[in-house]
């Protein structure tokens, strides 16, 4: 594994709110990494640090061990970057846009830029200003791959498409990790999507980062309880620190848990209880990656 | 009051344009004092009626856009009785805005007038203005359009008309307000606003026409489409030729002839026609000059010979044609997208851009706006003269001057801060207003200051290395330092 960026300390205000505070981070590939948060926590001002396009407050950013501040051409023709808010210049076509963006690199894969064209079912004569969003979106991505990128950054990149491009889309970014062994960076909304795919997940809340781990070993660490009672009505309350959250009734209980198997015996043992323990995904464990409380 | 309050929440927005176009109403007071000293009462009658109609077509304008654009979001247009909410207010601040140009005027009139036949005569322009710029028909916008030249061109008749036929006049007023809420509030209207959904607050803009003309070459022109450069590299002058391409489409020298002429050179000679066949436009010079006659009266006499102001109105096109080109289309890398170029490169780039803009204004807008200006001349009757030569080149230079400070304003209009909030259009107007007042104030002291062209020449090109010398500073500082995109 090698590290694509590393945030020391990066702090990031916008007339004098704070965007991100205080960040420390660090990205190693080959990996899919998911980015996720709620709206307006950081995630793109984050990105467009890692570009250069933003730069910190305190702290430093550096992509491919380059501050921010100076990554050149070496570092940003390795990068490929779908932004969340697709500008293309929309008075050139599909096929003269291609062209255009293709001479800023010193490789393009015309073979994939034909594959995706044709698996996105994108026309090349279509002018960019009268693309639906969805299209557009289609085209950065495009744009972004083609010249095989060793850092590649997808701002919701799926958020405008339909559910068959968005499974093509999946299906495109896991070749590209095994052909380019690239550090793919995602974020997105799109939870279910999003963790079909990614092994890594960064979240991010009011500026900090609240998780920062492995996707497999997240699941491990909270899980859902199902809780059977045969003997009885169970207690009201369950007052295991490990439980994170609990709902009640009567026979029936439905439990959220931070731990190892372990406590299961335990458990069970304890409260005279059958239990059956299934990993949560991520869009259930979403809101306890914000609140930090998972691990 | 509930029902204005929605009205001015929604145009909270262009009312910052008013504060900035404020100096129109001092600069007219000022004017009518001037005048009332000594001046043609005629003219005076001239310059009132002019005044009230051209601030009052403008002030309709913006006001006008804007509320079009507000039908057009979705958001809106369902709102429950949203039109009703924002006639009210409407007609209130147009009723403002008009006596605020009439009442400085007729305050010191030294002649006797029915200030009320000017408030009817301002409210009619008011809703021309309003209802000038509908995109939903080129025929209405283009019949607003001769109307309001009609109206300018003719203060003279109408102040004679007022006085003579005061009925006509106010029936007259009374039918142009109509028309205008019509067609900015009538149902229909409405309701293609929603559905054909733009953006009217666009002031005057080459960008447009330029984006028009490279899709037109795109779509009917194949043998256009070449971008024939292969791996860029990290030349800045392949950059450079990357940034022409964004900016002006094709390669071919037509195109940026075609965007010149169809931007500027034909308001040109409709300008020039209008003040030439006038006859009654004595006084009319162009906004700037308002308020250059308001602020330096006597530094216009060596230039206000006979139909001088044709030709002083070529300068102001060429001023104009500069700062449009700095502040909406500068020969530059998109903002958006992400170039693999570092930080200096790309201030490199931008700088670099300008001597493109430079060259772009030297070589094709000042000829094509020149050679233009002598046609118009020629069909009104006027033979071709070279005396105003100086005049021109004075204007490019000092053009050439001022155009670092409108890039340096759309720098900072660029950065991330500003760019979050919607006032990035409003800011572009402001400096446009701005850099060519300013810009004619200058040209017209310079050729007042200086005695002797030589030392004239020497100073401007002095300031013209110098100005270029702290953008080169300003540019490199911002992108050293700046968010970008």
């Amino acid at each position: 594994m090698r590290s694509v960026f590393e945030a020391r300390n990066l702090t990031k205000r916008f007339n004098g709110k704070t965007v991100l505070d205080g960040i420390n981070l660090e990205l190693k590939g080959p990996a899919i990494i998911g980015l996720l948060g709620r709206n307006g926590c950081g995630k793109t001002t984050l990105i467009r640090h890692i570009t250069g396009l933003y730069l910190p407050n305190e702290g430093t950013a550096t992509t491919f061990g380059t501050p921010s501040e100076k990554l050149g051409h070496a570092e940003l023709v390795d990068i490929g970057f779908v932004p969340q808010e697709v500008q293309l210049l929309d008075w050139m076509t599909v096929e003269q846009h291609l062209e255009y963006v293709s001479s800023f690199y010193p490789e393009w894969d015309t073979g994939r830029q034909q594959q995706l064209l044709d698996s996105l079912e994108l026309n090349i004569d279509d002018l960019v200003g009268n693309l639906s969003s969805g299209n557009l979106q289609k085209l950065a991505i495009i744009l972004a791959v083609c010249h095989h990128p060793k850092f590649l950054l997808l701002d919701e990149p799926v958020s405008d498409l339909d559910p068959i491009v968005r499974s093509k889309l999946l299906q495109f970014l896991l070749e590209v990790l095994q052909e380019d062994e690239a550090t793919i960076l995602i974020s997105s909304h799109v939870l279910r999507d999003v963790e079909k795919i990614v092994d890594h997940v960064i979240c991010i809340d009011e500026g900090q980062v609240t998780a920062d781990a492995v996707l497999d070993d997240l699941k491990e660490n909270l899980v859902e309880w199902t809780v059977h009672s045969s003997a009885g009505n169970l207690p009201d309350v369950f007052s295991e620190a490990y439980i994170l959250e609990q709902e009640i009734s009567g026979r029936q209980a439905r439990l959220v848990v931070r731990g190892n198997a372990g406590e299961l015996e335990s458990f069970c043992a304890a409260h005279s209880v059958e239990v059956t323990p299934r990993p949560l995904n991520l869009e259930d464990m979403f809101p306890w990656l914000l609140r930090g409380g998972w691990s | 009051m509930n029902t204005l309050k929605p009205f001015f929440l929604l145009i909270q927005r262009p009312l910052v344009l008013f504060g900035a176009v404020g100096w129109m109403i001092i600069a007219t007071f000022l004017n009518s004092q001037l005048v009332s000293k000594g001046g043609d009462p005629d003219l005076f009658m001239h310059a009132v009626y002019l005044t009230v109609v051209v601030l009052s077509v403008y002030s309709g304008w913006i006001i006008g856009s804007c509320i079009q654009e507000l039908q057009q979001t979705s958001f809106l247009s369902l709102l429950p009785k949203s039109q009703a909410r924002l006639l009210p207010g409407f007609l209130l601040f147009g009723s403002a805005v008009v006596l605020a140009a009439v009442l400085p005027t007729a305050a010191s009139s030294p002649l006797p007038q029915d200030n009320w036949m000017l408030f009817a005569i301002g409210l009619g322009a008011f809703a021309t203005g309003a209802s000038i710029r509908d995109p939903q028909s080129v025929f209405l916008t283009g019949l607003g359009i001769a109307l309001f030249l009609v109206l300018i061109v003719t203060s003279g008749t109408q102040a004679r008309l007022a006085s003579d036929h005061p009925l006509f006049v106010v029936f007259l007023a009374a039918a142009l307000v109509v028309m205008g809420l019509y067609r900015l509030f009538s149902h229909k209207a409405v309701r293609l606003r929603a559905v054909n959904r733009g953006r009217p607050v666009l002031v005057f803009s080459a960008e447009k026409l330029v984006r028009a003309q490279k899709r037109r070459e795109l779509v009917y022109g194949p043998k256009n489409r070449g971008w024939r450069q292969g791996y860029l590299g990290g030349s800045i002058a392949a950059w450079l030729r990357a940034a022409w391409y964004e900016s002006y489409g094709g390669h071919r020298g037509m195109t940026l002839l075609k965007t010149v002429g169809a931007s500027w050179g034909v308001f040109l000679v409709l300008f020039i026609e209008a003040q030439i066949s006038g006859g009654e436009l004595g006084f009319w010079k162009s906004i700037f000059w308002v308020i250059h006659d308001s602020l330096m009266r006597s530094p216009l006499s060596p230039l206000t010979g006979e139909h001088s102001g044709a030709f002083v109105m070529i300068a102001v096109f060429i001023i104009v044609g500069g700062a449009s080109m700095a502040l909406w289309r500068p020969a530059a890398l998109s903002g958006h997208m992400l170039y693999p170029l570092s930080r200096q490169q790309r201030s490199a780039v931008m700088f670099a851009g300008s001597f493109l803009d430079m060259a772009i204004l030297l070589f094709a807008v000042a000829p094509v706006m020149y050679f233009l200006g002598q046609l118009a001349g020629i069909a009104a009757g006027i033979q071709p003269r070279f005396d105003y030569v100086p005049l021109f080149f004075r204007a490019i230079l000092v053009t050439l001057i001022m155009m670092p400070f409108a890039y340096w304003g759309r720098l900072q209009m660029q950065s991330a801060a500003w760019r979050r909030d919607s006032y990035s259009m409003i800011g572009i107007s402001i400096g446009l207003s701005v850099f060519s007042a300013v810009t004619m104030v200058l040209v017209i002291t310079s050729g007042f200051v200086f005695k002797s062209p030589a030392t004239e020449l020497l100073v401007l090109l002095a300031l013209l290395v110098l100005s270029r010398l702290l953008y080169r500073t300003c540019v490199r500082s911002h992108y050293r330092t700046a968010d970008l995109a």
